[in-house]
């Protein structure tokens, strides 16, 4: 019930990933991105929906960036998305107080990343 | 009151030269790993000259004196409407099985310096998630004790004062992300800090000052319950500056954050979130010396953080502590500070508007009532190895 560290987490990619869904892909991308920007979230304590807007500049420490980051990178692993490495973009924004939008992140992330095996746009 | 009003008016005269001048930013590369796939991330931040990398080719990253061969993956110009791409970046891949037997990340993790080479340039990137973290952070400018209509009665001796906050903290943070075979101690996170919270006034104000050593296992979790959490010990050492009583507190310590209390948002058109309810549970013992008189005895103390928002613009961060010691007299003390921040525009970020303080805190157990408004000077930070080439 207690959880330590997390291990280092597979780069082992499904068959039955989501990227070689050929239905909407744009969707499909968009859907994964979106919902493991909300994963990250929860795993340092925001339980956000996605109307909601961050407040990066209340977020506590510059640790949960990288925490938000690497959740998000493994969770898009998972479903067969590549994204660029988001520790330092994240800080960044912590350091700006930026507020946005779960839709503008989600946006944000669909930019950055590309399939496990594909080439980036 | 005219004393306050010429120390505003001084703090503004030498805010104004740095406000006026347009001072470029600074290029200060960060490096970052991801979760998966190998790949880093160079973030030119502040550059303006960056070279456009050709993907597939070949890119040298130094981790210490540790050398890795890895390969372009993506270049991303910088993108103003991106906000997670404001800079341009270079995504590369170094495999674990290269040129070197080192896993980089656990290079990463043992080093403190990087190293980029591409194409016969080099960049001396700061390290996002370095093994060592240096802070370092400071505020000085005019308190009000006690009246709040300015009008200098109050039952202390002032009512105004300059205050004096440094904090430096110096941490070695394990990864996130956890090699398998990595050992105990490598797991472990351990913490030293150095702070001051005083004024120039003998009584009326506080004055906090400690020096403390920590040990802990971070990154814990109970589903749904506690993220991100740590438990180990702390030994801290209290002194006034401006009498001779200190303390010394060996304690346990729990911390972490409570999903169950989300951000609250009052009044509000929208929902803005920040870190949820935050909770820091310490209890151990004590040794206070207070005029030459040793007293031993228990100690507790929690300390809880918290964020809210009101009618859109404004937001509100609050901080309590109570402490409870069997060696103090009284034996409880309550402190807290709420910090009120605005902001012009839904896009515009947080400022501080003011700051109110109320309570006992340190180890001078005395009540004050502080209220921190207007122009403060301050700077805040981090030290880490970086620099463009």
């Amino acid at each position: 019930m207690l959880s330590s560290q997390p291990q280092r987490e597979s780069k082992h990619v499904s068959q039955n990933d989501s990227a070689t869904n050929t239905n909407a892909p744009d969707t499909i991308q968009r859907d994964a991105c979106q919902e493991c920007l909300l994963a990250g979230l929860a795993a340092i304590g925001i339980n956000a929906q996605p109307g909601d807007t961050i407040d990066f500049g209340a977020i506590d420490t510059d640790g949960l960036c990288a925490t938000l980051a690497h959740r998000i990178e493994a969770c898009l692993d998972q479903k067969g998305w590549l994204v660029k490495p988001l520790t330092g973009s994240f800080q960044t924004l912590r350091a700006q107080g930026a507020r946005l939008s779960i839709d503008s992140l989600t946006t944000s992330l669909v930019q950055l990343s590309w399939p496990v095996g594909g080439q980036p746009a | 009151m005219r004393r306050a009003i010429a120390v505003l008016l001084l703090a503004l005269a030498c805010a104004l030269p740095s406000l006026a001048q347009t001072q470029p930013a600074a290029c200060t590369p960060k490096l970052s790993y991801g979760a998966s796939g190998n790949l880093w991330s160079l973030d030119f931040l502040g550059c303006s000259s960056v070279p456009a990398f050709t993907p597939g080719q070949p890119i040298t990253l130094m981790l210490g004196t540790t050398k890795f061969d890895g390969t372009v993956v993506k270049f991303f110009p910088a993108d103003p409407n991106n906000p997670l791409n404001q800079s341009a970046s270079v995504v590369f891949s170094v495999p674990n099985n290269g040129t070197s037997t080192t896993d980089p990340i656990q290079a990463q993790y043992a080093s403190n310096t990087a190293k980029v080479t591409y194409d016969g340039q080099s960049w001396t990137p700061a390290l996002a998630e370095p093994l060592n973290v240096r802070t370092s952070s400071y505020e000085f400018g005019p308190v009000t004790s006690g009246s709040t209509e300015g009008s200098g009665q109050t039952n202390t001796p002032q009512s105004q004062a300059f205050r004096l906050q440094a904090a430096l903290a110096s941490s070695y943070r394990p990864p996130a992300v956890q090699s398998p075979k990595a050992s105990l101690a490598s797991r472990l996170e351990k913490d030293f800090t150095l702070s001051i919270d005083t004024t120039d006034q003998q009584t009326g104000f506080v004055d906090d000052n400690s020096a403390a050593l920590g040990l802990y296992v971070p990154h814990l979790a109970v589903k749904d319950l506690f993220v991100e959490g740590r438990l180990g010990g702390t030994v801290t050492y209290s002194k006034a500056f401006h009498s001779d009583t200190s303390d010394l507190d060996a304690t346990a310590e729990l911390s972490g954050w409570l999903p169950i209390l989300q951000s609250m948002n009052l009044m509000s058109s929208t929902t803005q979130l920040g870190s949820p309810l935050s909770l820091n549970l310490q209890y151990g013992y004590r040794r206070r010396s207070e005029s030459g008189v040793s007293t031993r005895g228990e100690v507790a103390e929690g300390t809880a953080g918290y964020h809210f928002y009101v009618l859109d613009n404004y937001r509100v961060d609050l901080i309590a502590t109570t402490t409870w010691s069997t060696a103090n007299t009284p034996r409880t003390q309550h402190w807290y500070k709420a910090q009120i921040l605005y902001a012009s525009s839904p896009t515009a970020r947080f400022n501080i508007v003011t700051s109110v303080e109320n309570g006992s805190v340190g180890p001078v157990v005395q009540k004050v009532r502080n209220y921190f408004i207007g122009v403060a000077l301050g700077q805040v930070f981090e030290k880490r190895a970086g620099g463009n080439q």
